[in-house]
C-alpha cells in the first residue's frame, strides 16, 4: 500500500503545481533608465505571454507612491501628475478616471508586483507628471529632462577611404578625439541611443562601438588610415548628420584637408530647441484616440523605388514609429490598422476607426512619381464636390437636438456609411493645414501640399481624417531619404506636432463653443453612422 | 355522360390551354420590350455599346474638330492640356471613343501620359442622364506606378478629356475590364461617376479659361 500512496501523493503534487499560475520567468532582456540620476538597467521578466517590469523598481526610479488596498481588490500608483488604479487580474486600468487598456493583467510574483511593458506609454506618462519617453526599439525609457538623440550610423568602405555617416535626431553638438589608433565621437547629451550600428569588415575602420559612457561612439582604425575629415550638415527639421571620411595613406584628398579634428572648439554649436521629449499635455487632450492606417499591405504593395523599396513595408515602419511617438509624447491611445504584412479592405480600415470611436484617422502612403519636381510630402483630405448633392446637403444639414430619456438631449445624425466623412470635411480641413505646415517646416514639401479629393480611405471615417504622401519612392534621392532614421524620424515629429496643434485647437474650440453644431463643426454633435 | 358530351369537354379544355399559353407568351413578349426599352443602358445593360447610346445622345453629330487632351507636365506636378483633332463622329458615343483612343496615345515629349503602357479602351456607355462608362484595359491598374498624385492625374486625364470635349458627358466612370472598380491602385475613389475637376491642371492651362466661359454661358 506504501507505493501507491507514494505514486498518488507525487501525481497530485503534480496536478497541483500543474493547475498553479505560471511563474514567471527571468528574462535577460532588460529596460535602460536613462534619468538626471544617471543610468540604470531594470530587468523585464515574461509572464504568461508578456513582458513585465516589476512595479517597485517603476515606482523607485518615478517617485511613485504605491498602495495596495486589500478590501477593495486594486493597486494605486500616485505621482506628481495623477492617480494611476489597477485590479489585478484585469488588462484594463484607471489613469485619473481614463480608462486604458493593458496588454497583461498586473500579477504577483513572489512577494512583488508585476506590471505589463506597455503600462509605461499608455499610463506611467500622466502619472509621474515629469517627461517620460520609451522607445520600444531600443528599450530605453528617458526620464525627465534628459537629452538622449537618436544616432543611426553607418559606413561605407573604398579602396583608399571610407565613411562613417552618423545620423542625429535630434541634433547635437558633438566633439571628435583622436587617441591611439582610435577616433572618439562624442555628443553632448546625457546618452544616444543608437538605432543601427554599421558591421565593419576590416580595411580602414576596424571597429565601431558605444563610447563607454554611452554619450558617444568610438571607432578603431586600421593601420593604414593616413587623416581623417569631419563635415556636418544640420537639417531643416533640428536633425544634424555627421560624416567622418577615413583617407588612407595612399590617398590624396582633393581639398587637402588638415589631419586634425575639423572641429572649432571656439565656435561650439547651439543646442537646437528640443521639442520630442516634453509631455505636451497630460491630461484633458481633445482627441484621445488616433487611428494610423499604414496604406496597402499584403500582396498589395503599393508603389515601389527603384532599389526595392515598397510602399506597404514604409507605411508599416512609420505607422509604428508614429504610434510609439504619439504614445509617449502626447500620452493618446493609438491603434494601427494593421500591424504585420497583411491586406486591409479600405472600408475595414475605416470601421476600426468608426469602431473605436477614433478622434483622428491619418492614412500613410507614398506616392510614386518618377519625376523629381513632384517629390516631396502632400496632405490630403476629402473633397466633397465629387460625391455631389447628398453629400452637400450632408456637409450643410444642421444637426437638431433630441431628447433622451432622463432629461437633456443628445444630436443625432443619420448619415449613410460611405458618406460619414462628409460631415468632417472641415475639421479634416484643418488638421491637414496643420499638418502641412508642421511637415513643411522638417521636410520637403510636394509642390501640391494640400489638396482634397476624392480618396477611397477617407469616405467612410465617421471623424477627421487626412492622407499623408510621405514623399515618393520612384525618386532615387526620395527613397533613400525614406530609409534614412533621420528622414522618418523628421516625419514622425512632424505628424506628432500636427495632432498635438489639433487637438489644443480643438480643445479651445470646445471650450468656447461647447455646443456648436454647424457643418464641419468643431465639437459636440454625435454623428451615427447609417448603413445604406 | 356520353361520348359526344367527354369529346366536346376535351376540345374546350385543349382551347383554354392554347389560350393560356398565348397568354403567357404575350406577357413575356412585353416584359422583354418594356425592360429593352425603359431600362437605363449602364455597364450591365448595354449588348452593343459601340453603337447605341442608350437614347442618350444629348450631342448628335459632331464635326471635325479640336478638342483639349490631357497629359502630365514636364515637371510631373500638373495636367496640362494639348490641342488634338479629331475626325466627325456621328453620335456622341463615337465621339467619346475617338476622344479616349487619343487620350490613351502617348504624348510629344516632354509631356507624360498618365496612362500606362498598354492600356486599352475596350467600350463606353453612355447613360441619358450624361453619365459615361470608359472600360479600359487592365493595364490601366496593373502596370499603373501608383501614389495618389498619379492616380489623381490618371483619372483626371480621362474624366476631363470627356466632361470638356463632349457635351453629352457630365461625369465619368472609369471601369476595368468590364468591372466596376474601388480605385485604380488603392486611392482615387472610383464607385461613382467623376464630374470636370481642373484642380489637377495648370493655373493658367488654356482647358481652365474654357471651362470657366463654358461655364460662363
Amino acid at each position: 500500500m506504501g507505493r501507491p500512496l507514494a505514486t498518488l501523493l507525487a501525481l497530485a503534487l503534480a496536478a497541483a503545481a500543474g493547475a498553479a499560475p505560471a511563474r514567471a520567468q527571468a528574462d535577460s532582456d532588460a529596460v535602460t533608465v536613462i534619468s538626471p540620476a544617471g543610468r540604470e538597467r531594470i530587468a523585464v521578466v515574461a509572464a504568461d505571454g508578456a513582458q513585465m517590469l516589476a512595479l517597485d523598481d517603476l515606482a523607485r526610479l518615478l517617485r511613485l507612491d504605491v498602495r495596495e488596498d486589500s478590501r477593495a481588490g486594486t493597486l494605486s500608483a500616485t505621482g506628481g501628475g495623477g492617480v494611476l488604479i489597477m485590479t489585478p487580474g484585469q488588462q484594463i486600468a484607471s489613469v485619473d478616471g481614463r480608462l486604458v487598456s493593458l496588454r497583461a493583467a498586473p500579477r504577483r510574483d513572489g512577494g512583488r508586483w508585476l506590471v505589463p511593458l506597455d503600462l509605461l506609454t499608455r499610463a506611467l506618462g500622466p502619472v509621474s507628471g515629469q517627461p517620460l519617453e520609451f522607445r520600444a526599439g531600443s528599450r530605453l525609457l528617458l526620464v525627465g529632462d534628459v537629452r538622449v538623440p537618436r544616432v543611426s550610423a553607418a559606413y561605407r568602405a573604398g579602396p583608399e577611404r571610407g565613411r562613417l555617416s552618423l545620423e542625429l535626431t535630434p541634433a547635437a553638438a558633438h566633439t571628435v578625439a583622436s587617441e591611439g589608433g582610435r577616433l572618439a565621437i562624442a555628443f553632448d547629451a546625457d546618452a544616444i541611443d543608437l538605432e543601427r550600428a554599421p558591421e565593419l569588415r576590416g580595411g580602414l575602420a576596424t571597429r565601431f562601438g558605444l563610447a563607454a559612457d554611452a554619450a558617444g561612439v568610438t571607432l578603431d582604425l586600421g593601420p593604414e588610415v593616413d587623416s581623417y575629415d569631419v563635415t556636418r550638415e544640420d537639417g531643416p527639421g533640428g536633425g544634424a548628420t555627421l560624416r567622418i571620411d577615413l583617407l588612407a595613406r595612399r590617398a590624396v584628398p582633393a581639398a587637402a584637408p588638415a589631419p586634425a579634428p575639423a572641429e572649432d572648439p571656439a565656435a561650439p554649436r547651439p543646442l537646437p530647441a528640443r521639442t520630442d521629449l516634453l509631455p505636451e499635455f497630460s491630461t484633458g487632450p481633445a482627441v484621445r484616440l488616433a487611428v494610423i492606417d499604414p496604406g496597402h499591405g499584403g500582396d498589395d504593395h503599393g508603389s515601389s523605388g527603384v532599389s526595392g523599396t515598397l510602399e506597404k513595408d514604409v507605411t508599416l515602419a512609420i505607422a509604428r514609429q508614429l504610434r510609439d511617438a504619439i504614445e509617449s509624447r502626447i500620452g493618446l491611445r493609438v491603434i494601427l490598422t494593421r500591424e504585420r504584412d497583411e491586406a486591409v479592405a479600405p472600408d475595414t480600415r475605416a470601421a476600426i476607426a468608426n469602431n473605436n470611436k477614433a478622434d483622428v484617422f491619418i492614412s500613410l502612403h507614398v506616392n510614386a512619381s518618377p519625376r523629381p519636381a513632384a517629390a516631396g510630402t502632400a496632405v490630403y483630405y476629402l473633397g466633397i464636390d465629387e460625391y455631389g448633392a447628398e453629400a452637400r446637403e450632408i456637409a450643410d444639414r444642421r444637426i437638431e437636438p433630441v431628447p433622451i430619456v432622463g432629461g437633456g438631449s443628445r444630436e443625432i445624425d443619420l448619415v449613410r456609411w460611405d458618406m460619414a466623412q462628409i460631415r468632417y470635411v472641415g475639421q479634416s480641413g484643418r488638421l491637414a493645414g496643420m499638418l502641412e505646415e508642421e511637415l513643411g517646416r522638417r521636410v520637403a514639401l510636394s509642390p501640391r501640399p494640400a489638396h482634397q479629393a476624392p480618396l477611397r480611405v477617407l469616405v467612410g471615417a465617421n471623424m477627421p481624417a487626412v492622407l499623408v504622401e510621405l514623399g515618393s519612392l520612384a525618386d532615387e534621392d526620395e527613397e533613400e531619404r525614406l530609409a534614412s532614421a533621420l528622414f522618418q524620424a523628421d516625419l514622425v515629429d512632424a505628424i506628432v506636432t500636427g495632432i498635438r496643434r489639433y487637438s489644443e485647437d480643438l480643445g479651445r474650440a470646445r471650450q468656447f463653443a461647447p455646443r456648436l453644431a454647424a457643418p464641419g463643426r468643431a465639437a459636440g454633435a454625435v454623428s451615427r453612422v447609417r448603413e445604406p | 355522360m356520353t361520348p359526344a358530351t367527354r369529346s366536346r369537354r376535351r376540345r374546350r379544355q385543349r382551347g383554354r390551354r392554347a389560350l393560356y399559353v398565348l397568354l403567357a407568351v404575350a406577357v413575356l413578349l412585353a416584359g422583354l420590350w418594356a425592360a429593352y426599352t425603359l431600362l437605363p443602358r449602364g455597364p450591365s445593360g448595354a449588348p452593343d455599346p459601340v453603337d447605341a447610346a442608350g437614347g442618350g445622345d444629348r450631342g448628335g453629330p459632331s464635326p471635325a474638330s479640336t478638342v483639349l487632351l490631357f497629359y502630365i507636365d514636364e515637371e510631373g506636378t500638373a495636367l496640362v492640356s494639348r490641342p488634338v483633332p479629331v475626325p466627325a463622329a456621328d453620335t456622341s458615343l463615337v465621339r467619346a471613343r475617338l476622344i479616349v483612343e487619343r487620350q490613351l496615345e502617348p504624348p510629344e515629349p516632354p509631356l507624360f501620359s498618365p496612362f500606362p503602357a498598354g492600356t486599352a479602351l475596350r467600350t463606353i456607355y453612355l447613360t441619358p442622364d450624361g453619365d459615361a462608362f470608359v472600360d479600359l484595359s487592365r493595364h490601366a491598374s496593373d502596370g499603373h506606378p501608383g501614389g495618389s498624385l498619379d492616380e489623381l492625374f490618371t483619372v483626371y486625364a480621362l474624366v476631363n478629356a470627356l466632361a470638356l470635349n463632349v457635351d453629352a458627358i457630365d461625369a465619368v466612370q472609369i471601369l476595368i475590364e468590364g468591372r466596376e472598380v474601388d480605385t485604380l491602385t488603392g486611392h482615387v475613389d472610383l464607385r461613382r461617376p467623376l464630374g470636370l475637376n481642373l484642380n489637377w491642371v495648370a493655373p493658367e492651362d488654356p482647358a481652365v479659361e474654357l471651362a470657366a466661359r463654358e461655364g460662363a454661358s
